[in-house]
């Protein structure tokens, strides 16, 4: 479907019917009435509802599946928007995004093309622990995302406000589920609904005392969705979150920060590139400034002045706004992270200083810091409010629970941050149109990829605030890491049909090449190739086995060699992210393979062994557990219905006695 | 339980009923006259409905009572530590709070009573003992450090983190509880000793009054008695509440050379033994005091028991020399029960200082299990605190964790470490 197609449907008689409908049905959900049949319907396999970085993911999935596909939008020009900060990845984030690539998502690639200034967080710590990250061109990134989702196959894209949803008993067994929706153009039909609304849902815009409605900065709030949501009987919650003023770069004196440089051997967030698109030394500076005493005079001054402050949503404690640092940090003074927002853009984004205190105060605060004495604002600091899903009214298809067709991914699931709105929106996207393939869903586990532990989390424990991706969330973190996100999930992509032959090809040569590398390693010695190579070698034991040299944290230097000794051709020698991959390799082989490899800890098998005992599908009432635990956990159980036995464990007040009768109830019912 | 009664009313829970109890259809044939106390699930015990009888006390009784109720349909005598394990199951009790019921119940000694109680009441949810909790303590102060680690692991470069400090931190909190655990396995050890008695064993020269020493302590002739040199044997062992501690006595064959076969065997086992024992009387008798039995005494008894050094026949000398009254040896007559109460109040001391559980520490119910677990936790500790690669570090410390979540129940969820890193640090931009 094109735009004039709808423009022909808008005088189409359907609408005036469908209005007359949306009136008299104010208070219910919109059905399809026997009037409609026998009309000419917009039908599509799939709707996803927004355009963000969900949103692109899951439309991108479900087109490749072959599912004809409709993205629906405000404005086709905020398609791939970076509303918050210009970058991409992180410690966590680094690897949601390496999964996505592995699934053949495109934030990854997208990135690699747009990024300007490109770092591998975490780069002296283990390799479990780094984080890919880049400063993306805000604008670039949006230009060739919307290149990339015009070119998709199977793919149309319009612009309306979605008002509803429409939803029909299912003719087999008259379960009521989710078949389109309605818009301010009309109603629209598919047989899996995504709805990747981000902030939009009854979101309001907190600037000093002023409040207006809207899910970023002059963009309309979605309000509509939000009532439909609470009349399912969808649990609803809110939370803050803000993004800090933009200030003109020519106005701020850099000489006055530290500098921070990128990465001389920048590397890639997708497995299809080697390298990044830009050449390593144009890549751009971050500085970092700290705020100063008269920051918090100033912000503390103005902080009665602040409406969101005052309300009690709940904001993300690992993204606070700086009045929440300054009131929970008396003595301390805050880092400032200024990066520049595009190669051609005039604006610079300050991390580490999101207000809403009013503009006024927002100029005087600025100019308190270090290098910003005549910074001018090019858009002042905002606070936003806005609704969101319990994510633990879905199961880890995200499809909800209650209304079967329906898929919820992105920040509306109470998460923050692109990379966990893409991760979604992919999860999201392949199973919405499994759902229409009727095949089986896929579900990935917590104990295999961060996506798995991500959706678990959610889907079992909800969330008390933005959930943004840790490391630390993931208990298998020295085998599920950035740099092998392709080995863990290619295959499984391939065989769902999300990822293309070339890529899985690439990938097989590439754990080839890996594979290969690694066991010549494994089976060398120094002493075997001491004279080739011009490095003293003298304080080093001659036995010492290659690996162990891959595995040092100096491996950039070794690399090369080996791979020159080894005989392997002049484009591997020079790849960094092939060195890069192949250190990690070692580290794990040498030392994270003692706590998870033959020895593989307790609490680690059992998570695996745990995930493999899958609960049946139809709910069960755990009211059997009255004696062993208190009514609260049975709710929780009740409303969560985990999916297997490790999600059951990870429910609060679950002990073991507990999860062994939950396991001794199944048997005895044979359901298990 | 209306079958063995003549009242058919409902029970209200948690009140005394006195009833007749009679055989089951013969109403005529009353057992006893007893109380009955009904506790509905899941406020009993076991956490299930529980009928409790409390009838007269003779065996009987007992026995018929015990004899109509299994031959109802449904019922049986319960199995040993059966309601233990119920209650285990039903989630009433942890496993600690099982094995210190179970050490409570098979207590002799007033001393072992003591330390068992308090360990039970400790792990009671509901008791105001339970912070004490040493595992829960530990695994508490393990999920900070493992903060501090994941602080430094997720938001060292991002944010303005001094993670050099950071780090020195947490190993100094993992070095706090390896040092804790240990001193805890120290404690461990000794409430094992009170569990299962302390090997009291009396070693000396022959025909000391060995026998004789342990006759009076045990207030029995347990030991074969006689004027002969090398009467004893073997190890002889009885078990004596001295003062409430529960001691085992050993008595063992005189040390000397001797070309008697089974003389030699016995005195093999008698080193082994005073290596073995937790606390060593070391006996010679006056008239052997010009032999250098000190010296002898200190080649026999390792450094780290504790022993006393006492000496018997002080009759001989009709009475405590004066010359002596500096020395650390104690001066007793077996024969004559002279010196005993100094004797006694001696070694009293000394099984107090070193087996006293005061009530401030977090002393723990002795099992096997437990100490396995300390000892689990405490490698994983120490090879964290060997490993440079923090995320190792993180790895062996999240371990140590779950193998302390095994003796409490709940896990730590990932969530609980993020909570405390948000609370200590200032994170994101």
């Amino acid at each position: 479907m094109n735009s004039v197609n709808m423009l022909a449907l808008r005088k189409s008689s359907i609408l005036v019917q469908f209005n007359f409908l949306s009136h008299n049905f104010a208070d219910h959900l919109l059905r399809r009435s026997s009037s409609f049949t026998g009309q000419e319907f917009q039908q599509y396999d799939v709707i996803v509802v927004g355009g963000g970085h969900a949103g692109c993911e899951a439309a991108a999935a479900t087109s490749k599946l072959g599912c004809r596909t409709l993205l629906v939008t405000q404005s086709l020009s905020t398609i791939g928007q970076m509303s918050c900060n210009p970058a991409f990845g992180g410690v966590g984030k680094g690897h949601l995004m390496a999964e996505v690539d592995a699934l053949g998502g495109l934030c990854s690639g997208v990135s690699d093309r747009c990024g300007i200034s490109f770092k591998l967080l975490n780069r002296s710590r283990g390799p479990a622990v780094h984080g890919p990250r880049a400063v993306v061109d805000r604008d670039d990134y949006k230009t060739q995302m919307q290149k990339l989702i015009t070119r998709l196959p199977n793919l149309s894209v319009h612009t309306s406000q979605v008002e509803n949803l429409l939803i029909e008993p299912n003719e087999q067994n008259s379960v009521e589920e989710c078949v389109g929706i309605s818009t301010s153009a009309g109603a629209i039909f598919a047989k899996s609904v995504i709805i990747c609304t981000g902030t939009f849902l009854q979101g309001s815009l907190f600037c000093g005392r002023n409040k207006v409605a809207g899910g970023r900065l002059n963009e309309n709030a979605t309000s509509g969705l939000s009532h439909s949501f609470s009349r399912l009987g969808f649990k609803i919650g809110r939370l803050k979150t803000g993004t800090p003023p933009r200030i003109f770069k020519d106005s701020i004196d850099f000489s006055k920060c530290e500098t921070v440089k990128p990465d001389e051997q920048p590397l890639p967030f997708s497995f299809l590139n080697s390298k990044v698109s830009i050449a390593p030394e144009e890549q751009l500076n971050s500085y970092v400034t700290h705020t100063t005493e008269d920051t918090r005079r100033i912000v503390e001054a103005n902080m009665k002045d602040s409406a969101l402050i005052e309300q009690d949503s709940v904001g993300p404690r690992f993204c606070p706004s700086l009045e929440a640092k300054l009131q929970r940090f008396k003595l301390q003074n805050f880092q400032v992270f200024l990066d520049v927002e595009g190669l051609n853009s005039n604006l610079v984004y300050p991390s580490g200083i999101s207000v809403t205190i009013p503009e006024r105060a927002q100029e005087e605060m600025v100019k308190s810091i270090p290098g910003m004495e005549r910074a001018k604002i090019a858009q002042y600091s905002y606070g936003v409010e806005y609704d969101f899903v319990d994510p633990r009214e879905l199961k880890p298809t995200l499809e909800t629970k209650k209304l079967p067709g329906l898929f919820l991914a992105g920040q509306i699931n109470g998460t923050t941050g692109y990379e966990e709105a893409a991760a979604q929106g992919l999860v999201g996207g392949i199973n919405a149109a499994m759902r229409v393939l009727n095949r089986e869903p896929l579900i990935l586990k917590r104990s295999g990829s961060y996506i798995g532990a991500m959706v678990d989390d959610l889907t079992t424990l909800g969330a008390r605030e933005p959930y943004r991706m840790f490391s630390s969330r993931v208990e298998n973190r020295t085998w599920v890491r950035s740099d092998n996100a392709d080995y863990r999930l290619t295959s499984t992509g391939f065989q769902i049909g999300c990822v293309d032959e070339s890529r899985y090809s690439t990938q097989q040569k590439t754990k080839q090449a890996l594979d290969l590398v690694l066991y010549q390693l494994q089976n060398s010695q120094l002493r075997d190739i001491q004279l080739e190579c011009n490095v003293d070698f003298s304080k080093m034991n001659p036995n010492t086995k290659l690996i162990h040299l891959a595995a040092d944290r100096s491996y950039e230097k070794f690399v090369p060699m080996f791979l020159r000794h080894f005989g392997h051709p002049d484009n591997l020698q020079e790849d960094y992210k092939f060195a890069w991959r192949l250190h990690a390799e070692a580290v794990f082989i040498t030392k994270y393979s003692l706590k998870f490899g033959k020895t593989k800890s307790r609490s680690k098998i059992e998570l695996e062994l745990d995930e493999k005992i899958g609960f049946p599908t139809h709910p069960i009432d755990y009211s059997f557990l009255r004696r062993s635990a208190p009514e609260s956990v049975i709710h929780e159980l009740n409303k969560v219905q985990p999916p297997n036995l490790a999600s059951l464990r990870r429910v609060p007040g679950i002990n073991d006695t507990s999860a062994e009768k939950v396991l001794d109830y199944l048997r005895s019912s044979r359901t298990l | 339980m209306t079958n063995l009664t003549e009242n058919r009313k409902q029970l209200t829970p948690r009140y005394a009923y006195l009833a007749r109890l009679f055989r089951p259809g013969d109403p005529c044939n009353i057992l006893d006259q007893a109380l009955m106390l009904y506790f509905e699930a899941p406020n009993s015990f076991t956490g299930e409905d529980v009928v409790e009888i409390q009838c007269h006390g003779g065996l009987a009784i007992v026995a018929e009572i015990l004899k109509c109720l299994s031959e109802l349909e449904d019922f049986r005598p319960a199995l040993p530590g059966e309601f233990s394990k119920r209650a285990f199951l039903n989630g009433k009790l942890n496993l600690s709070q099982a094995n210190s019921l179970n050490n409570l119940i098979n207590s002799e000694t007033s001393r072992q009573k003591d330390s068992a109680l308090r360990n039970y009441l400790k792990y009671c949810p509901k008791s105001r003992l339970s912070e004490n909790n040493l595992f829960v303590e530990l695994r508490a102060k393990l999920t900070e450090s493992q903060a501090f680690l994941e602080a430094v692991l997720n938001f060292s470069e991002d944010d303005d983190l001094d993670s050099a400090s950071i780090l020195t931190s947490a190993k100094g909190m993992i070095e706090r509880v390896v040092s804790e655990i240990k001193i805890a396995l120290d404690r461990l050890k000794v409430e094992t000793v009170l569990q299962k008695g302390i090997k009291l064993a009396i070693i000396g020269p022959p025909n000391v009054g060995k026998s004789s020493l342990m006759n009076v302590l045990s207030k029995a002739d347990k030991s074969i008695v006689s004027p002969f040199e090398g009467t004893t044997r073997d190890v002889i062992e009885s078990v004596v509440d001295f003062r409430g501690w529960p001691v085992r006595l050993i008595d063992t064959a005189g040390l000397r050379t001797s070309s008697d076969q089974i003389e030699q065997l016995g005195m093999e086992r008698t080193r082994k033994v005073a290596l073995e024992a937790d606390v060593v009387v070391c006996l010679t008798s006056i008239d052997m005091i010009g032999e250098d039995y000190y010296q002898f005494f200190t080649t026999q008894v390792s450094k780290n028991t504790p022993s006393i050094t006492v000496v018997n026949k002080s009759d001989l000398l009709g009475g405590i020399p004066n010359d002596f009254s500096n020395d650390t040896a104690v001066y007793i007559s077996c024969k004559y029960h002279q010196g005993l109460n100094r004797f006694y109040d001696e070694l009293n001391n000394l099984l107090t200082d070193c087996f006293s559980t005061s009530n401030e520490v977090f002393t723990n119910s002795c099992s096997v299990m437990q100490e396995d677990v300390l000892k689990r936790c405490l490698k994983e500790l120490q090879m964290a605190l060997n490993e440079d690669d923090e995320v190792m570090m993180a790895e062996y410390v999240n371990d140590a964790i779950t193998v302390l979540s095994s003796c409490i129940g709940n896990n730590v969820l990932n969530d609980e470490i993020l909570d405390n890193v948000f609370k200590t640090f200032c994170i994101g931009k």
